[in-house]
Parts: structure tokens; C-alpha cells; sequence
């Protein structure tokens, strides 16, 4: 602050040295944060997990599942039952879940809701999910634990989850006549998937499928029916009203408990596994508290099942200290790329967004599609005994709760089952890269003209005359400078440095300044209209698919097709009409200031994403950072009538800067992903697969912003899309250099 | 032309997202909608007196009874209208802003005139001309009309819209030297929100000072029919709730002793939670007093010369120290700063409060939505964004504060500072 409250901030010795150095600097600064982020899998650099809750009191009940017996009747019940009716049909066997559920005294509900497809041909899908209630003997239905499993008919080419269902009904059967449960246990069985998780717990919360609108808060003094001035009538076709209607409808649920404190799902496809993998990774990059994922690893040790968390095996434990640094930082780089896409690898993922704490326990064999696990063919494989073990601990351990979780870490990232980096190891890394930025941009704001401060080409000259002009301040009298009258003190510093301006000279620049002023402070609207325009575009192409998909179905092209190549005529379109904008809402040629003070804008504006973003899903954050910090920091105000090596240069920075744009960034790291899955394809074969993995991508983030209210898709083009037009523009536009005037 | 266009773009940017599907999201925002000022609990409070019922019984309804009849008489009438009719008080909001601005740059150059012969040589070219002044107003009205900040408060339909409105119509007032009519308005915004009470000091003086002649009999006439009209207006509010004067302990009383913690971007919120019940009374009177009462003698005695200054200042300081402040409080004032454009090139943490503007900005829903629908951050956090959002406006103040004093003392004595031959700084002790 005593730095900055500086006066003649222009000329003061930090600015003179940031000038210098601002470059070196953001570069180190973006190296360093490349290396905290890999020290963080080193062991000296995170923590041992422990637990925060004391009420979970893991582990200290004698566990009496006996229900091994009945488990495997009804996983052979179930699948004999799919085999003989379902086996062609993707239905779930409703009433055969039903029955066993009643059977088992649970307070059995169905529960039915639809999904109207917004794109494309508007189909429409319906599915059932079944869920039973174990009301808790002990108290009345205020909290109430879920355990879930998915349907996967038999066609499907996932895994199924009969083992699961099986060992949940047996969980049911065993835990039924037990004494001590204090909350309610839901058994719940989805269709179609998250679809039928999201529809589910949409219900259980009771969120409406139509948003309140302005006129509806009105409450009994509107009369519907009345006509209202809408915006949308005037633009037939382009609704600007954005047209959110919730495509998926919940329906209702006919019997409730109380509110659900964790979840946990399975997926089993059969007893006969070798190990557990526990996923955690939710909605929006969102976490389950840490206490939640230490009391599964740590109840599965306790209970004989190994357990594994991507490359962090419960088996393996090296000695060596650089497999051990390695490994964790693979575990944690896995989570991180698996959190970008805000996608849940689970049933779970869905969970977390009303604040429920929530894990999926998937099993897995020796050859597992999902990857091979070292030395996993040596390992024993578990038993329902086993199985049923593990999950009685949890459900008794969780039962113990009293209150939400909220003790222990929700913003973490895994190095192993039981190491951890918690948000205040981690989010330096970010923060470095934002600093990098917001060094940048002070560095372009004191290189800005303004009063008291002066360009570097007038310093170079000021420094030769240093000599005279001291002698000049010296023989100047200074009782006129005295004024006692005013709070402001003259005080008197050494002038030690290069900093002495006389008036003369000041007197010229002033001037000169005040004419600048004058001419920078018209372009202030432009630059603001400029703005404005480019975040409206990025919010157009926000709203864009379900038009493009809707032009698309009338020449009867499948939607994700039509809106990929709708976005990318969109953005070819952007790419050459944007530089031009800023030329269009203006007379005046717009000038090298202003420019400045627009990059100035979108650096802190872009920090500032970055970091907010970051808050949220760190993943997310911290790639946005990493791919745009590099353009930020070559992105600079181009001056007219260069050198050959710079225009090369320049050209260079364009095409990094079209690398960058978000679309051709996903097809890119889709080609590449591609290239790394098949390494052996021909290129143009490879090149296929990655645009087709690319419009697949675009279209699952679309559908999931719909539908779950993913919010990867409307960042990048809402946000980042503007960030990186302007960005494009900041490249393209050519200025008269400010030394020209 | 281009006036036009500003206007219809804003009036249009406003009335579409009040009929946006996110408007239920807008007009709930903790930033936007606070107990004093959100639309629901003024639709709560019409409803019951609908019904019969004296809403200041309950506790969600803390308008003033005026208010309370007008939107009443609004919503059984013409509910169709409300839209339009906050997107028209908000435009004109920002003309008479527009007006008033132009008046202020008229007592600028006047009163540079009038210091004219103390100006030193060398900083003659510092002096204001009039296309600068010009391009001032022109820049309040573009603030005011596309400030996010404004743009969200009217498009959450707050009554802070009102309170804006009757705001700017009293410094019109003032600026244009109408007595009643200054006197009037703030009488009335006092009313709404009581914190504009402390404008009738820089009113006054300014009355004075464009009204010429005596000076005292000036203050005196203004502070007069402002009691005058402030008692009156207290009348009538009993008058309409059948003579009882229990309203104001559900409007003054509830802006004075801050029952209702709900979170806002102020600094009352936190502190209260956190106090001993019996420590409550002494945390209140310290902390109205300094938005009430500590920065008016000071400032009007340094500032008694600068009138406009002192509005700024005023209405800024107690937007940040008020107990319910929300973010239209924080785009009115904001409007107001581009009058100061002259001293914008004397200001020192420009960067710094215009990073922590934007970035606060941001993180402040962010953390909000970590704090109430993820429930993985807490309280601490959001405080933490609001108290950075507080300290950033108090450094715009205190730097526009400093910049003025700084530019007086280089008009007086020349830009070149030298003590003693050797070069000096100013500093703010």
C-alpha cells in the first residue's frame, strides 16, 4: 500500500523494475505453478488421511451380516428371472423387484418419470425406478440413508449389476429386523442409468419442472390469461427468453422419508470380484466429504476386501520413495482429468449436488475393461460374506451420524486410498497462474500514459540528462512547496534514484498528456459496447444448439451432427467478423491505449474465471488456466509497420491463439486421445474417430447441461468463448504505435 | 441520437431480464434483495395489507406505509404494468442523474473561476475545459444506464429502484437550486431508508451556495422544510396505518437495531451473529454511529467548499456502512464517481479496487453457492468476499478523497513538488 499510494507511481523504482521484469517473471511464475502441481503426489507434499467426525466411530460394532445364503438365491433368482422374460428387452423387471421387496417388509413405492428430448425430434422416454423403505424403529422418519444400484438389462454393454441388487436385498433382509437403526434405509433401484437418479432424487427434493416467473410471483393479484407485452412474440423462432423448460419431468413420489444424510451405491457385477473400486468424482467436479471416502477405504480394509483408488492400489505399496511419488501423482492426475468434464463417473455424482454425501463402490475382476490392476490375478476374490461385511459397517458407521457431514474436507484431490491434498495445498497452483496474469496485467497498466508517469522512451532520455536535471532541482527553491495548511506533508525523500522530473519538461508532457486523455477517454463507451457484445454473442451461442439441432432434424441430420457443424460455421463466422467489431460501433480508428486497457480488462477478467471456476472444481479451473495462461502472457497489442521477425511472430501467436479456441481444443485433445487409445490407426482413420469422439463430447456436454445442469458447456461458450474472442481480436487488430503521435 | 440509443438498449437490457426465466434467481440474490429493500417481502406486505392485515405486526415487512399504499394501489390496479414501470423509474432515475451531473460540471467551472488567479503557471493546463466536463455527464449516464451493479437492481425489482429515484431527484433538486423540491425527496428517501438523512448537509450547503445571499438563513430555510417535510411524511405514514405510529419500529427500528442477519454484502451481518447477546446494544450504537454520524463533521468541515464532493462521499460512506446495503446502493454511487474524472489521473489504487471490484464481484455468488447449495464452504468465506468488496470501496473513497486534495495543492503550487531542491512526495498522514 505505501508503494502504491505513491504519488508519482510512474517513476518509482517497483514499476521501473516490473517493467523489466514483468516477462521472466510471469514465466517463472507459470513454471512454478506446473511444479507445485507435481510436487503435490510427492509424500512430503500431502497428507495422511485421518478422520474428522467422531461420531462415525468406524469399525466398532461386532458385524453379524449373515445373509450370504440369501444373497446368492437372489442373484440367481434375479438373473434367471432376466434371463426367461427380459432378456430381449431393455425393461426393468419392475414387478419381480416389487414382489421381493414386499417380501421383505420394505414400504415398497414405484416411482415413473419422463424425459422429453430437447434437441432434435423432441422424442420422448419414460422410465421406473423401484425403491423401498426400511423405516428406522428407533425414531421417527427425520434422516434417512440410500442405498442404490443401478438397473443394466442384460443387453447392455456395460457391466451389469445384478450382484449388486442381489447383496442389497439381502442387506434389506438382514437389516430389517434389527433394533438399532436410527435412520431410515432407502433401497433404491434406478433405470436408464443417471437419468433415473436425477428424476429420482428431483422428486425426492420436490423441485418443480417450471421455473417461477415474474408474473407467476404475483401471486392472487395477476389473473392469468391477461395479455402480456413479451419480447419473445416479436422474434418468432429466436425465443429470447432462452426457453429453459426442464426437459425432464420427475413426477411424483408417493411415500418420502426424512432427509438423506449418505449414499452409497453399488455396482457389482458379480460376487466374485477381486477387489473395490471407490469413485467419488460428482456433478461439476463436486466431492463427497473426505470422512465419507476414508470410512469406505477404511471399513474395506477392515473387512478383507482390497479396495483401490484409480492408480492407488490397497495391495501394492512400494518402498521406493519415486514409484511412490510417481504413482501418486498419476492417481491425483487421473482425478483430475476425470473432474474436467464435470461429469459423475457414478450414480453417486448426482448425489452431491443437494448435499448429499455420496460413493460408488464398483467391483472390479482381475481382467477388467476399465483397466488392468497389477498383480490383481494373485489377489483372493471377495464373497457376498465379504461384501455384506463391508457394506453393514458402513450403513452401521453412518448410522451412527448426528448431524450432516460437514467436519472433514470437501475440496481435496487423492494421491493414494489414504493420502490426501487438501484445497489450501492445492489452490497455490491456480493462484500462481492467476498471479501471472494480474502481473501482466500491472505491468501493461503502468505502461498506460497517464499523469505522473512516464512512457519508457522518455525515461531512456531522461536518464542521460540525469546529471543536469540534478543540478537544476538543486539550485530551485523549495520555500514555496511548504504549505502547513493542508493534511498533505512534504516529505522528503533521497533521490537516490533516476526520478527527478523538472518542470520544464513536465510542463511539455503534461500536455501532452491531457491531449491523450482527451482522446483515450472517448473510446472508454466503445471499448464498454465492444464488451457488451461479444459476452451477448457468447450467450447466443450459448442458446444455439437447440436451434441448430432443430434446423438440422428439418433436413433430417442426427442433432449432434447438425450442431457440430452449426457451432463450427458459427465460429468460423466469429473468427472473421469479430476483428472487425470493435470498427464497426466506432468513427475513430480505435488506438493503442485503448487496446491496452481492453487487455488489461480480459486478463484480470480472465484471473478472475479462472479463480472462481477453480473454487468449484479445481480440475476445471486449473486446465482453463494452463492452456490460456500461455496466450495471455504472448498476447500483447500489435503495433503497425513491424520487423519481419515479429510479424512472424505474430503469426505464430494467431495460430496458437485458433489452437486454443475451446471447439478446436476438444477436437484436438479428442484426436489425440484417440491417437493414445489406437495407436496402430492410419492418420486419417484416426482423425475420424476423434472428430466423431469430439461431436459425441459436445453433445453429452450439451444434453448434461440440460438435463443435469452440467455447467461445462455453458461456461465455455458463455464465458470462455468471449474471453477467447476477444482474445482473437486483441491478435488481429493493428494500432498505430503510441510513440507515432 | 446515440442518447437515445443508450437509453432504449438499457431500458430493454432491464425489461428483458425481468421477464427472464432466471428473474425468480435475480430477485432473490442475497446481494441484490436484502430485508429492506426485495420485492418479496414487499409483495408479502401488500398482500396482508390486502387482506386487512397490518403487515408491520408480522416481521417481513419493513417498507415505509407510504410505499406500502402506492405499490398496493399498483398491484390491484395494473399488476401488468410493474415490468415497465421499474425499467421507466430506473431510466429516469439516470436522467436526472444526467441533469444533475451537468449542473455539477456548471459549479465546477464556476467555481474554478472563482480560485482562478491562486492557480499556479505551470499547472494551467490541469484546469478543466468544457468538453471535459461535457464528456462527465455523458459518463454518469452511461455508468448508471450499463453498471451491472444498477442493471441487476433494477432487473430484482428492489424498492432501492424508488429509493435511487428520490435520491437523484433531490441532488437534481438541489443542484438546479430548488429548495422544496430537494428538501422534499430526501425527506422522503429518509423516510424509505433513513441513511440519506445525512445528504441534507451537503444539500444545504449547496442550496446555499447557488441560492446566493444569506448564507445562514439558507441553512436554516433548507434544514426547516426538510424537519417539516420529514414530519410530515412520519404523519401521514400514521395517518394511513389509522394513527398508530407502531410502523417505525418496523422501519427505523428494524434499520437501527438489525434483527434480521440475514447475509448481505455489508458488514453488520457477521459481527451480530458472532456477539454475546448482552454486548449487542453497545456493537449496534458503535457501529450506527460510524455509518451515521462519525464522517459528517469531519468531511463537511474540510469539504465545506466542495459540496458535490461531499454528496459523493457521504452517500458512498454510508452505502458501505449501512446496516442492509445492497448493490443498487453500490451502482448509484458509482454513477456519480465519473463526475470525478479530472482526479481519476491522481488516483493510486485504480488497479488495485478495480481488480478487487471485479474479482469480489465474482467470488462473492461463488462462495455463496459453495456456502448454501453445495454446503462444502461456510459463512467464513462469503464474509470474507463481502468484507474485500467493503475494503475496496472504502479505498476508492479514501483515494478519490486524497486525489482531490492532491490536485488542489498542484493547482496551487505547481506540478513540480521540490522541497528544498530536492524532490518530495505527498503524503497521506
Amino acid at each position: 500500500m505505501g508503494l502504491l499510494s505513491d504519488p508519482e507511481y510512474g517513476s518509482v523504482k517497483w514499476v521501473i523494475v516490473l517493467k523489466k521484469v514483468h516477462k521472466p517473471l510471469s514465466l517463472l511464475l507459470y513454471i512454478g505453478a506446473l511444479v507445485w502441481f507435481i510436487m503435490l503426489g510427492n509424500k512430503e507434499f500431502n497428507n495422511e488421511t485421518y478422520f474428522s467426525e467422531n461420531a462415525l466411530l468406524p469399525g466398532l460394532v461386532t458385524n453379524d451380516f449373515n445373509g450370504e445364503h440369501s444373497a446368492k438365491q437372489f442373484f440367481n433368482e434375479f438373473l434367471q428371472e432376466l434371463e426367461d422374460k427380459y432378456e430381449f428387452s431393455d425393461a426393468m423387471p419392475v414387478p419381480w423387484l416389487v414382489a421381493k421387496m414386499s417380501q421383505l417388509h420394505l414400504e415398497v413405492y414405484t416411482h415413473n418419470f419422463t424425459l422429453n428430448y430437447p434437441l432434435g425430434n423432441e422424442q420422448v422416454y419414460t422410465g421406473t425406478n423401484v425403491y423401498g423403505i426400511l423405516r428406522a424403529p428407533r425414531t421417527s422418519s427425520l434422516e434417512a440413508l440410500v442405498v442404490t444400484a443401478p438397473y443394466r438389462s442384460l443387453s447392455s454393454h456395460q457391466k451389469g449389476t445384478a450382484a449388486g441388487i442381489a447383496l442389497m436385498l439381502a442387506f434389506a433382509k438382514f437389516a430389517r429386523p434389527q433394533k438399532y437403526w436410527a435412520k431410515d434405509i432407502i433401497f433404491l433401484i434406478t433405470e436408464h442409468e443417471q437419468l433415473g437418479m436425477q428424476a429420482w432424487l428431483e422428486a425426492y427434493h420436490g423441485l418443480h419442472s417450471d421455473a417461477e416467473t415474474f408474473h407467476t410471483s404475483l401471486g392472487t393479484f395477476w389473473t392469468p390469461g391477461t395479455p402480456v407485452f413479451d419480447l419473445g412474440k416479436l422474434m418468432p423462432g429466436f425465443s429470447l427468453n432462452g426457453d429453459h423448460k426442464k426437459c425432464l419431468n420427475p413426477g411424483k413420489l408417493k411415500g418420502r422419508s426424512g432427509s438423506i444424510q449418505a449414499a452409497i451405491n453399488l455396482e457389482f457385477h458379480t460376487p466374485k470380484i477381486k477387489y473395490i473400486e471407490v469413485k467419488i468424482e460428482g456433478l461439476n467436479g463436486q466431492l463427497p466429504n473426505l470422512d465419507l471416502v476414508n470410512l469406505v477405504h477404511k471399513l474395506c480394509v477392515k473387512s478383507g476386501v482390497h479396495h483401490s483408488f484409480r492408480n492407488s492400489y490397497s495391495w501394492i505399496r512400494s518402498r521406493n520413495k519415486m514409484d511412490d511419488w510417481m504413482n501418486g501423482f498419476w492417481t491425483m492426475f487421473d482425478m483430475v482429468i476425470a473432474q474436467i468434464d464435470g461429469v459423475p463417473d457414478g450414480n453417486h455424482g448426482l448425489f452431491h449436488r443437494f448435499g448429499i454425501e455420496a460413493v460408488t463402490l464398483e467391483g472390479r475382476e482381475a481382467t477388467d475393461p476399465a483397466g488392468k490392476a497389477p498383480r490383481a490375478q494373485a489377489l483372493s476374490t471377495a464373497t457376498f460374506y465379504r461384501l455384506g461385511i463391508a457394506l453393514e459397517s458402513i450403513l452401521r458407521s453412518l448410522n451412527n451420524l448426528l448431524e450432516r457431514f460437514h467436519q472433514s474436507y470437501f475440496f481435496y484431490l487423492l494421491a493414494a486410498t489414504n493420502r490426501f491434498i487438501s484445497i489450501g495445498q492445492y489452490m497455490p497452483s491456480l493462484c500462481l497462474l492467476c498471479v501471472a496474469m494480474l502481473v501482466k496485467a500491472l505491468s501493461l497498466w503502468v505502461s498506460i500514459p497517464q499523469e505522473g508517469d512516464d512512457d519508457s522512451d522518455k525515461k531512456t532520455k531522461e536518464k542521460t540528462k540525469k546529471l543536469a536535471k540534478e543540478k537544476h532541482s538543486d539550485s530551485e527553491s523549495a520555500g514555496e512547496e511548504k504549505s502547513e495548511d493542508t493534511p498533505l506533508r512534504l516529505r522528503k525523500i533521497k533521490n537516490n534514484s533516476d526520478d527527478v522530473v523538472p518542470g520544464e519538461k513536465e510542463k511539455t508532457e503534461l500536455k501532452r498528456k491531457v491531449k491523450l486523455t482527451d482522446e483515450s477517454s472517448m473510446s472508454v463507451v466503445n471499448i464498454g459496447a465492444n464488451y457488451l457484445l461479444v459476452h451477448l454473442i457468447g450467450y447466443a451461442v450459448m442458446n444455439s444448439p437447440v436451434i441448430l439441432s432443430h434446423i438440422g432434424a428439418k433436413y433430417n441430420l442426427p442433432s449432434e451432427v447438425s450442431v457440430f457443424y452449426g457451432l463450427i460455421a458459427i465460429s468460423v463466422f466469429l473468427i472473421f467478423i469479430t476483428p472487425v467489431v470493435p470498427r464497426l460501433v466506432r468513427t475513430a480508428r480505435i488506438t493503442h491505449e485503448e487496446l491496452s486497457l481492453v487487455n488489461i480488462l480480459l486478463l484480470i477478467e480472465l484471473s478472475t474465471v479462472c479463480l472462481a471456476v477453480g473454487m468449484q472444481n479445481f480440475p476445471l479451473g486449473f486446465v482453463i488456466a494452463m492452456l490460456y495462461t500461455p496466450l495471455a502472457l504472448i498476447t500483447s497489442v500489435v503495433v503497425k509497420g513491424q520487423s519481419r521477425l515479429s510479424s512472424v511472430l505474430l503469426v505464430l501467436k494467431r495460430v496458437i491463439c485458433l489452437l486454443v479456441h475451446p471447439l478446436v481444443a476438444v477436437t484436438l485433445s479428442m484426436i489425440v486421445f484417440s491417437n493414445i487409445l489406437f495407436p496402430e490407426e492410419p492418420f486419417f482413420d484416426m482423425m475420424a474417430r476423434g472428430r466423431d469422439a469430439a461431436m459425441q463430447a459436445i453433445m453429452f456436454s450439451i444434453v448434461d447441461s440440460m438435463i443435469y445442469g452440467n455447467w461445462l458447456f455453458n461456461l465455455a461458450t458463455a464465458v470462455l468463448l468471449p474471453i477467447w474472442i476477444i482474445f482473437w481480436q486483441i491478435s488481429c487488430i493493428k494500432v498505430d504505435s503510441p510513440a507515432l503521435k | 441520437m446515440g442518447v437515445v440509443i443508450k437509453y432504449l438498449v438499457a431500458g430493454l437490457v432491464r425489461y428483458w431480464l425481468i421477464h427472464l426465466d432466471y428473474w425468480q434467481t435475480i430477485a432473490n440474490r442475497v446481494e441484490i434483495a436484502t430485508p429492506l429493500n426485495s420485492w418479496k417481502r414487499l409483495m408479502e406486505g401488500v398482500y396482508l395489507y390486502d387482506h386487512n392485515i397490518n403487515p408491520y405486526e408480522g416481521d417481513s415487512f419493513h417498507e415505509s406505509p407510504i410505499m406500502l399504499i402506492f405499490f398496493h394501489f399498483l398491484l390491484t390496479k395494473a399488476p401488468i404494468i410493474l415490468p415497465i414501470l421499474f425499467t421507466i423509474l430506473d431510466l429516469l432515475t439516470a436522467h436526472l442523474l444526467y441533469k444533475t451531473s451537468k449542473a455539477f460540471t456548471r459549479i465546477f467551472k464556476e467555481s474554478q473561476e472563482a480560485v482562478l488567479p491562486e492557480v499556479a503557471e505551470e499547472s494551467k493546463t490541469m484546469l478543466l475545459s468544457d468538453t471535459q466536463l461535457k464528456e462527465a455527464s455523458e459518463y454518469v449516464l452511461s455508468v448508471y444506464l450499463f453498471n451491472p451493479y444498477s442493471v441487476l437492481n433494477c432487473a430484482g425489482m428492489t424498492t432501492t429502484v424508488i429509493q435511487n429515484l428520490l435520491l437523484a431527484t433531490a441532488l437534481w433538486g438541489a443542484s438546479s437550486g430548488k429548495r422544496i423540491i430537494a428538501c422534499v425527496f430526501i425527506a422522503l428517501a429518509t423516510h424509505q431508508a433513513l441513511y440519506p438523512l445525512l445528504l441534507i448537509v451537503p444539500i444545504a450547503i449547496l442550496l446555499a451556495d447557488i441560492n446566493k445571499g444569506c448564507n445562514k438563513c439558507s441553512y436554516i430555510r433548507t434544514l426547516l422544510v426538510f424537519v417539516l417535510s420529514w414530519g410530515f411524511l412520519i404523519y401521514l405514514s400514521a395517518y394511513i396505518m389509522d394513527g398508530s405510529y407502531n410502523y417505525v419500529y418496523n422501519t427505523y427500528g428494524f434499520i437501527l437495531t438489525v434483527p434480521d442477519l440475514k447475509p448481505n454484502i455489508g458488514l453488520f451481518w457477521y459481527f451480530f451473529t458472532e456477539m454475546f447477546e448482552h454486548f449487542r446494544l453497545l456493537f449496534v450504537c458503535a457501529f450506527q454511529i460510524n455509518a451515521l454520524a462519525l464522517y459528517i463533521v469531519p468531511l463537511t468541515l474540510r469539504f465545506r467548499k466542495e459540496p458535490v464532493l461531499l454528496a459523493t462521499v457521504l452517500i458512498a460512506l454510508s452505502t458501505i456502512f449501512r446496516s442492509y446495503p445492497c448493490i443498487g446502493d453500490v451502482g448509484f454511487y458509482l454513477a456519480l464517481l465519473p463526475l470525478w474524472k479530472h482526479l481519476f489521473t491522481f488516483m493510486q489504487q485504480k488497479f488495485i479496487v478495480g481488480c478487487a471490484f471485479i474479482i469480489t464481484s465474482v467470488l462473492g455468488p461463488t462462495v455463496w453457492h459453495l456456502w448454501i447449495y453445495s454446503g462444502s464452504a461456510n459463512a467464513n468465506f462469503f464474509f470474507g468476499v463481502t468484507l474485500s468488496f467493503a475494503t475496496a470501496q472504502i479505498f476508492l473513497i479514501t483515494d478519490l478523497l486524497f486525489a482531490y486534495i492532491k490536485r488542489e495543492f498542484t493547482l496551487k503550487h505547481g506540478s513540480s513538488r521540490q522541497v528544498d531542491g530536492k524532490p518530495a512526495k505527498l503524503v497521506l498522514r
